[in-house]
């Protein structure tokens, strides 16, 4: 399988040198069709470590690769054809009306100075309807519901058309149903061949789909491989501090992580 | 579905359609302002003659009106009507252009610093030399000096530079002002001093045709690149790191978009003195016609600002026989209007 992204020895500190590091030279790699799950508690540097693989943020040391070629040399328009992201959810200053809002996923796609044509219009209406919002299409973008907002978010990041889409933790603010909605949707996104990356708070989420499971914590990868490998009990009570027990579930064919609650 | 997809392109082109419309109707309501400001005066003159007037600069047309009422219109009213359109045009767009950029709904053109620092460099000017056009100058370089100053202070920090750059202006905006206050606090208090406190209060009286063909480009320039751009400005309004993500060179695009805004800001107030409130203003009203994109809103928020600032400046030097400072007037025409705007619901900014 070939490789999309590399990353080197990467450390991330936000402000001067000396001040604590994010993560400490960090190595892994994401191939075509993957979907990589990066889990870890709050504050391990999940989202940091997202951002510096499209270039958002530069490593301090260490260098990211993306098919090859060394991030820090692309411009910004070169790594938004191919990488799509979905950031945490923030909701929008301005109410633009959704269309609007994924309408600008054909930023990378257009001149400096030219807005969107027809043509970036009908891919927009085409990829909402894709994930199922061309029915809020004309709505305010702050008059929408959580779920429908990440949605919007997932939908501007697929108008880029992205070879590899950055999601991060695309479920933490939605509930159970909509939870599974998305993640649904990411797995038919895998299968049509985009690799995804995502970061998720849930360790249930990875035996859905993930083929490759990262655990972060205190700056490490913890542990690295496949979720049956990764997702035990030992791995996660030492990530996450609480015991956690972990076993198939009959009903629902796969492996879910329960926490356990002692007094 | 389908139903449904053809009702939305019905919508979708009504909408543009009604974006048009509404360009058109605030083009013909600047163009009657501007024609009006022209007759209104210490003299009255019939539009037929004063568009006779203009036109006879290109066209050979018969001369049947007097010297002085050809002085008045080409030499007095429409440089100062030009003056009042670029001005109320370029601050309203430049106001747009940063509220979408800092992504702020409260930030005006004012904002990094410019005409603290342009107003400082006019007082100096007036203080050491007092001559109208070394003030100029010094107030336009007074106020690209104090962006800079600004723009160097942001980059110390590495994270959310557009956050911290808000900040800069505000530390920079201040310091000239103190500065400005020492001025006016050491010049002599029966001449200089008040010409100084003149000149900050903002009015369009000075403008020459001189003066006009110097700073006209500028503006034009200035302003034709802001709307070019108007289209990233949407992007940048949902944040650095997602405008990134989208692909946009925040930093370049950014530094862009303020060197516009602060050429046009400086210009204006090194011809008209500091007028506040349009800057602000005027792009809410904007938004409360055609919405927050920002591809409808800049020339739409251009047409208002142009329209409002030549109906201010009109009553400001006809209303009493002295004439008033026009940025006192905006203010205070602007402010009640503004609140009861306000009033209507809408869904945010």
């Amino acid at each position: 399988m070939t490789e999309r992204i590399k990353a080197e020895n990467i450390s991330f500190r936000y402000g001067s040198p000396g001040t604590p590091e994010v993560f400490n030279s960090l190595s892994f790699s994401v191939s075509q069709g993957e979907l990589v799950s990066f889990l870890g508690p709050n504050g391990t540097g999940k989202s940091t470590l997202l951002k510096c693989l499209n270039g958002i943020l530069r490593p301090d040391e260490g260098l990211v690769y993306l098919d090859g070629v060394n991030l820090s040399t692309l411009s910004r328009n070169d790594i938004a054809r191919k990488i799509g992201f979905v950031p945490q959810s923030q909701s929008s200053t301005f109410p633009f009306l959704v269309r609007d809002v994924v309408v600008m996923g054909r930023t990378p796609h257009l001149a400096m100075f030219s807005s969107p044509g027809k043509k970036d219009r009908l891919i927009a209406d085409e990829i909402m309807e894709l994930v199922g919002i061309s029915h809020i299409s004309g709505k305010p973008c702050n008059m929408i519901s959580g779920g429908e907002w990440q949605l919007v978010l997932i939908a501007r990041a697929l108008t880029q058309k992205p070879e590899i889409l950055i999601l991060d933790e695309p479920t933490s603010h939605l509930d159970l149903g909509n939870q599974l909605r998305v993640l649904n949707f990411v797995y038919g996104l895998v299968k049509s061949g985009i690799t995804v990356v995502m970061a998720s708070h849930f360790p249930d989420h990875a035996f859905l789909g993930s083929s490759n499971v990262a655990v972060l914590k205190d700056g490490t990868i913890m542990a690295q491989g496949t979720p049956d490998d990764v997702i035990t009990e030992p791995i996660l009570e030492k990530t996450y501090g609480v015991r956690v027990k972990v076993s198939y579930f009959e009903e629902a064919g796969r492996k879910v992580c329960v926490p356990v609650i002692n007094s | 579905m389908n139903i449904q997809s053809d009702d939305l392109n019905k919508s979708l082109s009504h909408k543009d359609s009604g974006y048009g419309r509404i360009v058109f109707i605030l083009s013909l309501l600047v163009f009657a302002i501007s024609l009006v400001s022209l007759m209104i005066g210490r003299i009255y003159i019939e539009p037929v003659t004063i568009l006779k007037v203009i036109v006879s600069d290109f066209f050979p047309v018969s001369k049947d009106w007097s010297p002085t009422i050809e002085s008045v219109v080409m030499n007095v009213r429409l440089p100062r009507l030009i003056a009042g359109l670029l001005v109320g045009a370029g601050l309203s767009i430049s106001g747009a252009a940063f509220q979408g950029l800092f992504r702020n709904p409260l930030v005006s053109p004012h904002i990094l610093g410019v005409s603290a620092g342009a107003g400082f460099g006019a007082a100096l000017g007036i203080l050491l030399f007092n001559s109208l056009i070394i003030t100029q100058i010094f107030s336009f370089v007074f106020g690209i000096i104090a962006v800079c100053m600004a723009y160097m202070l942001s980059r110390v920090y590495r994270t959310s530079p557009m956050l911290v750059l808000v900040l800069a202006g505000v530390i920079v905006g201040s310091l000239f002002s103190a500065l400005t206050s020492f001025i006016k606090y050491i010049a002599d208090p029966m001449n200089r001093m008040p010409a100084i406190v003149f000149w900050l209060m903002g009015s369009l009286n000075n403008v020459s045709n001189k003066d006009l063909l110097l700073v006209m480009p500028v503006f034009v320039i200035c302003i034709t690149c802001l709307i070019m751009i108007r289209w990233r400005i949407n992007v940048l309004s949902m944040g650095e790191d997602d405008a990134r993500a989208l692909g946009i060179n925040t930093e370049k695009t950014g530094v862009f978009i303020i060197v516009c805004a602060t050429v046009i800001t400086a210009a204006s107030v090194c011809i008209s003195g500091i007028i506040g409130w349009i800057g602000l203003v005027i792009p809410h009203v904007g938004r409360l016609i055609v919405g927050p994109d920002h591809r409808h809103l800049l020339p739409v928020s251009l047409l208002i600002g142009a329209g409002y600032l030549v109906v201010v400046d009109t009553i400001t030097r006809s209303l009493m026989i002295t004439e008033i400072p026009i940025g006192i007037l905006t203010a205070l025409i602007g402010a009640p209007f503004f609140a009861l705007l306000l009033k209507k619901n809408r869904p945010g900014w």
